[in-house]
């Protein structure tokens, strides 16, 4: 289990604990259930990459504690 | 960790929002996804700490209880595999000094078999080298010479070559090579070394010493001595070193052959020019003589021969020539005086030709040769051809002529000739005369000229102005005619100023400085009579266009756009001008006609003059006053 941050800079801070091999998509799942906006709605990305639901927390190499971005379309 | 369990409520937005392990392993399961796997998460971190304190503990217990093991066993060991005092005292009691006599001399035995088989695989391995030397290595080349191989054993490997070939495409078929690598280093360093001593920057010069005929040896490719190792590993050395060298010298010998020597043997140097030997060959003796004998006889029959040609030319040229041949005695004489003349500046010409450059002469020749043997014979025929159809043709228009009367245009001017009160005028300038006759000549004739000197070929001008100057004296019969009271020489170009008539007689459409052509001049300039094309391009005005106007109009329908509005504008205006012109070709007379105004005003008032000003021309205003309105009116 790890805890991943996300930020919004909008003053909404998320701690999400999930699984390295959960997906991002699932990852959005989890932080639109605690945040109350669906998930379509939610992209995660760290500087410029956009980061893409399909693909593992592992295989982007976030580990615990890290912090990502938080933005909605 | 604190927060975790604390702050579940984080829907409300703002701050920070977490969940704890259990609320979001259930979110989790809400959500179809696998519950949080504990063992790596933070919570279970601390508990692994102090376990592993725990583990590190016990390890330390067990590595210490397994080092205590080993050296036990080791010390049991290396007290075990100690044969004890006691057992060899045991030993040396049951033997005998037989026992140990036997025991060494077993092992001196063993020794020695030891000590000869190894002598054995030495001499098997090198008895194996040795014969695959002999078969295997027949045939194989050596990149050093005999003499550098030495008597003493070498160790070669094979020389280094390139796995592809020149063209790096396959793979290098070429023959291993063996070579020692020390040996061959040792060689570059002599090469280098006596290059080195060379020098280069000095030019090269043939004559030098030590120069062998050869041009910059040093780019010459280096033949390298090889020896073969031929059958049974024997290397081959049959040749000595002075048969090699006849060998090389033969080779070199052929290869000279090949390139081009002469009889002599020596390589021959390709050049532009014939060296004075050869020139003397080439030239035949014949050909001097005859043209010795040509110049004698120019010198002696040279009036002869021309007027001789010059009757021919009446009987051979067209229509346009034959108006000479009835000129009078007089002009005959003229005319050989200006052939005598041009003959004798011809003569001093080739003269001076001859002493200043031989040479070049020669070369010119030379060239020209070559020329003709090119063109050959074909050339030749075709020249006959045309002479034969040239005749034909005359012979034709001689027939019609004897047939009856023919009116052309020929005849025409051949009569006007003829009137006696303008012969003045009608005798030529014998010079340009001259130079007309030399244009109209039979192609054959003027072919040799021309190829014999280059020096006359300026003589086209002179026509040129010949045309251009003859027409006003032509035109001259009819001039006082219509001028009246006008006469001499300028009111008469004046007036063919005036009509138009002073310009080429052809009129041409184009722009000022198209060149005109006149009609005459182009069908007397073509070689070729029996080709019968005729380009001709006419405006919208019937009028013949220029050649160059002619090219613009093909232009403008080329492209698809034509002279622009004003231009075409102002075309009209000068075709219209131009017409008026030559309408009004009766006098010189300014544009508002005064001079056929001032006719009328003496005609009526009876006098031969009329007044313009002063109190009389006032007076006079009532009688006169239709005039000038007229006048402005243009009439």
């Amino acid at each position: 289990m790890i805890e991943v941050v996300c930020n919004d800079r909008l003053g909404r801070k998320i701690r999400v604990k999930c699984n390295p091999d959960d997906t991002i998509g699932d990852l959005k799942k989890l932080l639109a259930a605690q945040t109350g906006t669906r998930p379509e709605k939610i992209r995660i990305q760290k500087w410029y990459t956009v980061y893409k639901d399909h693909i593992t927390l592992e295989d982007y190499e976030i580990h615990d504690g890290m912090g990502l971005e938080l933005y909605y379309n | 960790m604190g927060k975790d369990g604390g702050e579940a409520n984080g829907v409300d937005g703002g701050g920070d929002v977490s969940l704890s392990v259990e609320e979001s392993n259930r979110l989790r399961a809400k959500l179809g996804l696998p519950p949080l796997r504990e063992e790596k998460g933070k919570d279970s971190r601390t508990r692994d700490e102090g376990r592993s304190e725990e583990k590190k503990l016990a390890a330390n217990k067990l590595k210490e209880r397994i080092d205590g093991v080993k050296e036990r066993r080791k010390l049991t060991e290396s007290v075990f595999g100690t044969s004890t005092l006691g057992v060899e005292e045991d030993d040396e009691k049951e033997a005998d000094a037989q026992s140990w006599v036997e025991r060494t001399r077993i092992a001196e035995e063993r020794r020695k078999e030891k000590i000869k088989q190894a002598r054995e695989k030495k001499v098997a391995t090198s008895k194996r080298l040795k014969r695959s030397s002999g078969k295997e290595l027949a045939g194989v080349q050596i990149k050093h010479s005999l003499g550098t191989l030495g008597d003493e054993p070498i160790i070669l490997t094979l020389a280094d070559k390139s796995i592809l070939d020149e063209n790096q495409e396959g793979i290098n078929a070429e023959e291993d090579e063996l070579e020692n690598v020390l040996l061959r280093e040792a060689e570059k360093a002599k090469k280098n070394a006596e290059l080195k001593k060379k020098d280069f920057r000095k030019q090269y010069d043939p004559g030098a010493e030590g120069d062998d005929g050869t041009m910059l040896a040093k780019y010459d490719e280096e033949m390298e001595d090889t020896v073969r190792i031929g059958d049974g590993g024997i290397i081959e050395d049959e040749k000595s070193e002075e048969q090699r060298r006849l060998e090389v010298r033969k080779r070199l010998l052929l290869a000279k052959e090949k390139i081009g020597a002469d009889d002599d043997g020596e390589p021959k140097i390709q050049s532009d020019y014939m060296t004075v030997e050869e020139a003397s060959k080439f030239k035949s003796s014949k050909r001097k003589k005859k043209r010795r004998k040509e110049k004698k006889l120019r010198h002696t029959n040279a009036e002869e021969d021309l007027l001789d040609e010059l009757e021919n030319e009446g009987t051979t040229t067209t229509a346009d020539d034959r108006q000479r041949s009835l000129l009078t005695a007089e002009q005959r004489k003229a005319k050989l005086d200006a052939i005598r003349r041009e003959e004798m500046k011809k003569r001093q010409d080739a003269e001076a030709i001859e002493d200043d450059d031989l040479e070049l002469r020669e070369t010119l020749a030379r060239a020209r040769r070559a020329m003709n043997q090119v063109k050959g014979e074909a050339g030749l025929l075709k020249l006959q051809e045309d002479i034969k159809n040239n005749r034909k043709d005359d012979e034709e228009q001689m027939q019609v002529e004897s047939s009856g009367i023919v009116l052309d245009e020929t005849s025409e001017f051949v009569r006007n000739i003829r009137k006696p009160d303008e012969g003045e005028d009608l005798v030529p300038d014998p010079d340009l005369e001259f130079d007309r006759l030399q244009n109209t000549r039979p192609a054959d004739y003027m072919d040799e000229n021309a190829v014999g000197e280059g020096a006359e070929n300026s003589d086209g001008d002179a026509e040129m102005g010949d045309v251009d100057g003859k027409h006003p004296e032509e035109n001259d019969d009819e001039g006082p005619s219509d001028i009246g009271q006008a006469k001499g020489m300028a009111a008469a170009l004046e007036h063919f100023r005036m009509v138009g008539d002073l310009r080429n007689t052809t009129d041409q459409v184009g722009r000022a400085k198209d060149e005109r052509l006149a009609k005459e001049l182009i069908e007397n300039a073509g070689p070729r009579k029996d080709v019968q094309v005729k380009l001709e391009y006419i405006d919208e005005f019937g009028r013949e266009m220029t050649q160059r106007e002619a090219f613009r109009r093909l232009c403008y329908v080329f492209h698809g756009k034509g002279p622009s509005r004003r231009k075409q504008e102002k075309l009209l205006r000068q075709y219209v001008e131009e017409q008026k012109n030559k309408k009004k070709g009766t006098g010189p007379d300014t544009p508002l006609e005064s001079v056929k105004a001032l006719k009328k005003e003496t005609q009526s008032s009876g006098q031969a003059h009329v007044v313009l000003s002063g109190a009389s021309a006032i007076s006079q205003a009532p009688s006169s006053s239709n005039r000038p309105t007229k006048l402005s009116k243009g009439d």
